[in-house]
């Protein structure tokens, strides 16, 4: 059985409002060159996705990035800046113990290293890590976190101790010169985090002890690789196969993937659900009976820190963790790009 | 529903969360005025497709959640008319 033992969790760069974008945003669309009902449509839509009150972290300058040598660069330092917080706090964790790491699973959706993320953090770390500690470097989406912890629970005895870490930094990614709608609503609905987990196999360790029982993974690639991929600006841009049906499909595939998961287990008030889309949430959990309270954790998230891709759930799990009560279990539930879903469940030992 | 229903099942639906302001024209509001978060946003789409019997029909009202910020309640209950119609025809 492995364990996670500790989330550490940063947020970097600016915190900005859905107050502060929105006439930031408006303007941009404004001075579109399209036409008024293309135009109008893109202002409705701006308003939409950023109704009601939240905030996210973004990179300074976030509405200044023009060119692919900005965006690149701005990911960099912020990457850097969240390895170093999160160095920081691995090391404090296991200044008093002869833990060295094993295995190092770092996932990004939105940028990419070369070297990658897991040496960037070695380099901190100095004697956790060593010259034969395994660095693998993934490049997922959303779901990247629930995959790195899915690997590494597959990993035999010699993996005895391992981080899984996760720096998205989607605000990189701003592009105030599209025409697009789903461009618009990935400007909006995204925000930076990033978080590390230590896993071992040893339940006295570390701040917590959650055994991670089971983590199911169903992709769907035959027939879901267009729902969400990258397009093409200056810089990657967010993109959805058809925004008309992209809510429809998801909901169509995550509740397929879940079928035949114990129903009891479904009413489990503690979850960290990676927070989607609020309407695609709540639709959900309606379908799938949840209790009302389930989706509290994600929301709370989400209106903090907004979605910041695969960092967000481990915010989140690491929020539930606090309040559950020993021998309770948390769901964990992820959706991204493949088109992947990724329930299980943890449970919490201490 | 006709429309008539639809704003009247608007109006109980606003106060019963307690989003009502005080006085005006309640059809004549725009939606995005009363319902301002984004979690209510959601809940007053979800409870208007069960009250009009949408759920589970593949059919749904998020297309019309961006038009919010421009439409009133009695726009919004049109709309709505004018969608169900279209399903039926």
């Amino acid at each position: 059985m492995r364990y996670i033992n500790a989330i550490y969790t940063t947020h970097q760069g600016e915190l900005v409002s859905n107050e502060f974008l929105l006439p930031h945003f408006l303007k941009a669309v404004e001075v579109a060159p399209v036409s008024p009902e293309h135009q109008q449509e893109l202002i409705d839509s701006v308003r939409y996705f950023l109704v009601g009150e939240r905030e996210r972290y973004v990179v300074p300058g976030v509405l200044d990035l023009g060119s692919f040598a900005k965006r690149a660069a701005a990911f960099e330092t912020a990457a850097e800046r969240s390895l170093e917080a999160l160095s920081q706090q691995i090391t404090l964790a296991t200044a008093s113990t002869e833990v060295s790491f094993d295995v190092i699973v770092t996932t990004t959706s939105t940028g990419s290293l070369m070297p990658g993320l897991s040496y960037r953090l070695a380099a901190r770390l100095g004697d956790r890590v060593r010259s034969d500690t395994m660095m693998v470097d993934l490049h997922v989406g959303c779901t990247g976190s629930m995959k790195a912890l899915k690997l590494v629970g597959q990993l035999d005895a010699t993996a005895a101790n391992c981080l899984v870490v996760s720096v998205e930094l989607p605000s990189t990614l701003i592009n105030l010169s599209s025409t697009d709608v789903d461009v618009w609503q990935g400007n909006c609905t995204f925000g930076d985090g990033a978080a590390a987990v230590w896993l071992s196999d040893r339940p006295p360790q570390g701040d917590m002890a959650l055994a991670m029982e089971q983590l199911r993974y169903v992709q769907h690639a035959r027939t879901g690789l267009d729902l969400i991929r990258w397009g093409y600006d200056d810089y990657y841009t967010f993109r959805l196969g058809n925004e008309n049906t992209f809510n429809r499909d998801v909901r169509e595939y995550i509740t397929q993937s879940l079928r035949g998961i114990e129903p009891a287990a479904l009413q489990s008030p503690h979850w960290a659900i990676h927070p989607a889309g609020i309407a695609l949430l709540m639709r959900l959990s309606r379908k799938l009976g949840m209790p009302r309270n389930a989706l509290d954790a994600s929301v709370t998230h989400y209106k903090r820190f907004s979605n910041a891709s695969s960092a967000s759930i481990l915010h989140i799990l690491r929020d539930e963790a606090a309040t559950a009560v020993d021998g309770g279990i948390i769901n964990l539930l992820t959706m991204g790009a493949g088109f992947n879903v990724i329930y299980g469940h943890v449970r919490k030992e201490r | 529903m006709n429309q008539e229903e639809i704003l009247s099942w608007a109006r109980s639906w606003v106060e019963s969360n307690k989003l009502s302001k005080d006085a005006g024209d309640f059809a004549r509001e725009k939606v995005s005025d009363i319902i301002t978060q984004s979690t209510d946003v959601v809940e007053f789409t979800l409870d208007l497709e069960e009250a009009l019997g949408m759920e589970d029909t593949g059919f749904d009202l998020d297309a019309l959640a961006p038009k919010f910020a421009t439409l009133t309640f009695a726009e919004l209950a049109d709309e709505i008319v004018k969608l169900a119609q279209s399903r039926k025809a």
